[in-house]
């Protein structure tokens, strides 16, 4: 393990920052601004890429500006935790870019320079999370990420995106102010914010009450952008969103990167043996445990697609922040395996709903029955995907759930691979009568069904090919001929993706920054 | 590494089920599956014995696991090899009854997982094949408008006693620290947790609910493939759980037999009766093998062989029925043996055999179980499964005098086209089951052959075991012949899914509902606190009359995001 000076984080950083005020010169061409973002995306993922090899032979590449406050630097460093989020990130920013672009031309959006402005800001933001060497650094991106996404919430400007906008900045930002706290407190009782594998030492000789204080305000903080209940509020509300930014942001980049500060937390601040021996892990892991559960269940009542995927989300986070706080290899090891699993798995979800919408105009559960007609691809990837997240073999989520029970095992607290097995079912409960309804055209009544389906936002010419309401309605599509490729082309990959994680997870290089970021906290 | 054991052998079977996507051609996708199960058939008879292909599933070491995709031992070798064959039929049945090439390539998916749990040399494997097969079932069960709502049901009952399997599982690893089957002995609360899975996928008393609920709704050859394999699966699974005498299950063993066939003669619905009847067959093998003795295990294996082929035969035989007459009561069929000469014929064959009628297939593997429970002391248990045995003969001399001996019913007088679209292929589906049954019956050696050592060919057919056969057979004809009229009046019988069901669905609304109320009460404490929190720094709605609307606001934030992001890199090249 030695560090190499090397300016790749920075580049991560300042490719994306560098694209937002090139975005909005090009206002008036949208197809060279879109082409600013292809090539900031694309360059990203080479510098991303770059920086994976030296990562995973066991360098780490630092940047340091220097003196930021008092002596804490303002440092970026690439290390295998922080290069697996930003390389997910940055692959999942590919994918995205292309679906934006056919979404919000598919729905003739309005501001779409502001829109791709906005989430090129949001990548530089979390690019900035993932490499932060120090909690300080940290805490300046965290904060970017929540203020780049806001124009995204808010996008549609309509009130109830204004109100979804005021209750995300409330959240996210109180959050902020509680990271910024704990960081402080770390730095008074252990003269570092640094990140240091297995923790800082100084931390498990401190004030055993100083320091749970400090753990519980950096875990409050991050567990706001996790949606751990009760902070989740926020998260339902901004599905106001375009869907590629519930897509990329608030199933990836953003709630991820409160799972990741929890992660730094766990690993990298505190470290497994002061958090257990401060007993600080329990009280995180009951609030995520009953999260878990509690979102899957309300997810069962929601008749709005996005919002279900929305509480799955909420669930699905409470996975990650589980394993973290159980804070044991296995454990740790399955966290971060669904940090990755849980990315492909839930943006090809939102993406496919966002496919439904722009071809079909439904947003309803409801109106989902028999849509495989019309969009055989389209749906058989939501199946792929939302088995996965059930825990079914040969997807992603699969092997991820499988090393967090394990976890909870080995760890000595089997009592919460309950959660996960009913959390399990209850994603079972929500997604098959949806799966089954758009295959099979009936089924049970789809949780909290509406009785209406939604009325296609456009006029019946465009309305894609949806004559009348009812299953024999849908005209039978070719499984490639069913929406444009910009479309269906990133969710085939994350779809795919997600398979192959689930298949053979060891030959992706994500996987091995999460090893290699286990074996540095846990040892060999 | 021969030839024999580069691949498994399963494989062959998603290669065509993959044919099936690819093309709309049902004769292609069926003859895949057919060369699929020729070539499967033989290559597991002969493939040596022992842990082929042992990889590390999920990543190099540390991390990842021990893993052995194909396993071939002599409890496996027997079930793969019949799997083989019966797939082969039910292809060919599939095929001659019209069945979409979808439904041709989730059987053929289906039957592919079923054999991969069977020749898993691991929990993890056998975890992975057994949550596909669950997979392909809901999907083969999507087939028909009727059984999609029991097909969520079947996903349901499935999760369950999957999660309890993985459960278990993943627990002993987590004290063995691996998951070859041959090194973990399962104990304490893993055993526990595996055997309700397995139980579930098997059928036992108390979870057998999904059998008789999905079975008898879909398509005639969906059920034909669902009733061969999951329960067969699950019975095979028991040898390797168990790992010492428990007489406790064997008496379950017991238990689904009576119960089983005590449902199945009070039924009414040919193809209800039929799956009350794999509850009850099924129970045959858990006595067996529940008794943990090499002659038990011989003896349920025996019969879980003869029960695949000829249970197989006979919901063939029902399906062609209700192909035929457009009828799933037996009470609205009949005089069918003239008019479906060769159904009958094969309605014959495996009536007699699992009646246990001497000469044939069951008579023998009974016979075996019952010999291992005499030897195991387990008399109690001994009679259990020789009533049952009159029950199995009143139940099919009750559907053999229904649908074939009586005169047809008056209403029967519309003639239908043929719905068999290949007699040839029906016909050779037949003949492919039939034939064992006889031949297993017949030279009872040849069956013991093929089982792990244990089992003995030499009294099958002692004196006393041909005079139960006669006395058991005797009393079920007599039996329904005094039935007859009073079960004929007999309304339907309630089952434990009017329990479950109602009950599944009140737990499900009522937490869900709990849950959200919960969740909506913590949400707006939350928003209270952040709301205040915030109210004394700012009033948004002030800001709006101001004139800074919230799309001014969205790009002031994105400048002012950008100014501060500016200011503090020129800070810290500065600092």
């Amino acid at each position: 393990m030695t560090d190499v000076a090397s300016l790749l984080p920075l580049a991560a950083v300042f490719l994306p920052g560098a694209a937002v005020p090139a975005i909005y010169a090009l206002d008036t061409r949208p197809n060279l601004r879109e082409g600013v973002t292809f090539v900031a995306a694309l360059g990203l993922l080479g510098v991303v890429a770059a920086a994976t090899g030296p990562v995973l032979a066991g360098d780490r590449l630092v940047f340091d500006a220097g003196r930021f406050v008092l002596d804490v630097p303002f440092a970026l460093r690439a290390d295998a935790f922080g290069t697996m989020f930003a390389l997910l990130a940055a692959v999942l920013w590919v994918a995205t870019s292309a679906y934006s672009v056919g979404y919000v031309r598919g729905l003739a959006e309005h501001a779409q320079t502001r829109y791709f402005a906005a989430f090129a800001a949001s990548l530089a933001a979390t690019m900035g999370v993932a490499f932060a060497a120090n909690l300080l650094t940290l805490f300046v991106f965290y904060e970017l990420l929540t203020v780049a996404t806001y124009p995204l919430v808010t996008h549609a400007e309509t009130d109830e995106a204004r109100a979804a906008g005021r209750t995300y900045l409330a959240y996210t930002l109180g959050g902020g102010v509680l990271v910024l706290g704990g960081a402080v407190l770390v730095y008074a009782l252990a003269g570092t914010t640094a990140f240091v594998p297995g923790g800082v030492a100084a931390l498990a000789t401190a004030d055993p009450l100083l320091a749970r204080l400090a753990f519980g305000l950096l875990a409050v903080g991050f567990a706001v952008k996790t949606a751990v209940m009760p902070l989740h509020g926020w998260l339902p509300d901004a599905m106001v969103a375009p869907t590629p930014v519930s897509g990329l942001l608030h199933a990836v980049a953003v709630v991820k990167s409160g799972a990741f500060g929890l992660g730094r937390l766990a690993m990298y601040v505190f470290g497994p043996g002061t958090v257990d021996a401060l007993g600080v892990g329990l009280p995180l892991a009951a609030a995520a445990g009953a999260t878990a559960v509690l979102a899957g269940l309300v997810a069962l009542r929601k008749a709005k697609l996005k919002r279900a995927l929305a509480y799955s989300t909420v669930s699905q986070l409470s996975y990650i922040a589980l394993g973290f706080a159980i804070d044991a290899r296995l454990a740790v090891f399955g966290a971060l395996l669904h940090v990755l699993a849980h990315a492909f798995m839930k943006i090809t979800l939102f993406f496919v709903a966002g496919v439904v919408y722009v071809e079909t105009g439904v947003e309803y559960l409801a109106g989902l029955r028999g849509v495989a007609r019309r969009l055989p691809a389209t749906m058989t990837a939501f199946a792929v995907a939302s088995a996965g997240l059930a825990g079914f073999p040969l997807v992603a989520g699969f092997v991820s759930k499988l090393h967090l029970v394990l976890g909870t095992f080995t760890a000595g607290v089997g009592g919460f691979a309950v959660v996960y097995f009913l959390a399990g079912t209850l994603k079972l409960l929500l997604f098959w009568p949806i799966v089954s309804s758009a295959f099979a055209g009936a089924g049970p009544p789809v949780a909290g069904a509406e009785p209406a389906t939604s009325e296609p936002r456009r006029p019946a010419a465009a309305d894609g090919g949806r004559a009348s309401a009812g299953t024999a309605a849908w005209e039978r599509r070719h499984p490639l001929a069913e929406t444009s490729p910009a479309l269906l082309g990133p969710v085939l990959f994350t779809a795919g993706a997600a398979v192959v994680l689930g298949v053979v997870p060891g030959a992706v290089p994500l996987v091995g920054l999460a090893e290699a970021t286990v074996t540095e906290v846990f040892g060999p | 590494m021969s030839l024999l054991t580069a691949v498994p052998p399963h494989l062959l079977f998603l290669a065509a089920a993959l044919v099936g996507l690819l093309t709309a051609d049902r004769r292609v996708v069926a003859g895949a599956g057919a060369l699929a199960a020729l070539v499967a058939l033989p290559w597991l008879l002969v493939v040596p014995a022992g842990a082929h292909l042992p990889v590390r599933l999920f990543g190099a070491t540390p991390f990842g696991f021990e893993a052995v995709l194909f396993a071939v031992d002599p409890v496996a070798r027997p079930v793969g090899a019949v799997f083989a064959l019966v797939a082969l039929a039910n292809t060919l049945y599939a095929y001659a009854t019209g069945s979409s090439t979808r439904l041709l390539a989730a059987a053929l998916l289906y039957v592919g997982a079923s054999l991969g749990a069977v020749l898993a040399g691991d929990w993890l494997t056998l975890v992975v094949w057994w949550e596909l097969m669950a997979v392909a079932a809901t999907v083969l069960l999507w087939g028909s408008a009727r059984s999609v709502r029991a097909g969520y049901r079947y996903a349901v009952y499935h999760q369950v006693g999957g999660v309890a399997l993985t459960a278990g599982v993943l627990l002993a690893y987590s004290r063995t620290g691996t998951f070859l089957m041959g090194e973990t002995a399962l104990a304490g609360l893993p055993l526990l947790l595996v055997l309700f899975g397995v139980g579930t996928n098997a059928g036992v008393l108390g979870l057998h609910v999904w059998i008789v609920d999905a079975y008898p709704l879909p398509d005639v050859a969906t059920t034909v493939v669902l009733s061969g394999f999951t329960t067969k699966v699950g019975a095979y699974t028991l040898v390797r759980t168990l790992p010492e005498q428990s007489l406790a299950v064997a008496y379950l063993g017991g238990a689904m037999v009576l119960a089983g066939v005590t449902m199945a003669v009070l039924q009414t619905d040919a193809r209800r009766l039929l799956s009350y009847h794999i509850v009850s067959q099924v129970g045959y093998m858990v006595a067996g093998i529940g008794l943990v003795t090499a002659a038990g295990t011989a003896g349920g294996l025996a019969h879980l062989l003869n029960n695949v082929l000829y249970k197989t035969l006979l919901f063939m035989v029902a399906g062609v029925v209700v192909l035929t007459t457009g009828r799933e009561s037996l009470k609205r069929v009949g005089g069918l043996a003239r008019r479906l000469p060769a159904t009958a014929g094969a309605f014959g064959v495996a009536a007699l055999a699992i009646a246990g009628v001497p000469g044939f297939s069951g008579f023998v593997s009974k016979g075996l179980v019952t010999s291992a429970t005499a030897a195991a002391g387990a008399d109690p248990l001994w009679w259990l499964l020789q009533v049952g045995a009159v029950g199995t003969v009143v139940s099919f001399a009750k559907f053999g005098y229904y649908a074939f001996l009586r005169p047809a019913p008056g209403t029967d007088g519309v003639s239908r086209p043929d719905p068999v679209r290949s007699r040839p292929a029906l016909l050779a589906a037949f003949t492919l089951l039939a034939v064992p049954c006889v031949l297993f019956g017949v030279a009872p050696g040849l069956l013991v052959g093929l089982l792990p050592p244990g089992a003995s060919a030499a009294g099958a057919y002692s004196v006393s075991k041909l005079a139960d056969a006669a006395v058991i057979t005797a009393a079920g004809v007599a039996g329904f012949a005094l039935l007859r009229r009073p079960l004929a009046r007999l309304t339907p019988v309630p089952e434990l899914d009017r329990l479950y069901h109602p009950l599944g669905r009140r737990l499900q609304d009522g937490a869900a509902r709990a849950a959200a109320d919960a969740g909506a009460a913590l949400g707006r404490t939350a928003d209270r606190v952040v709301a205040r929190s915030y109210a004394l720094a700012s009033d948004p709605d002030r800001l709006e009359e101001a004139g800074l609307g919230p799309a001014s606001i969205g790009t002031g934030v994105l400048v002012l995001a950008l100014v501060v992001a500016l200011a503090l890199a020129a800070l810290a090249w500065l600092g």
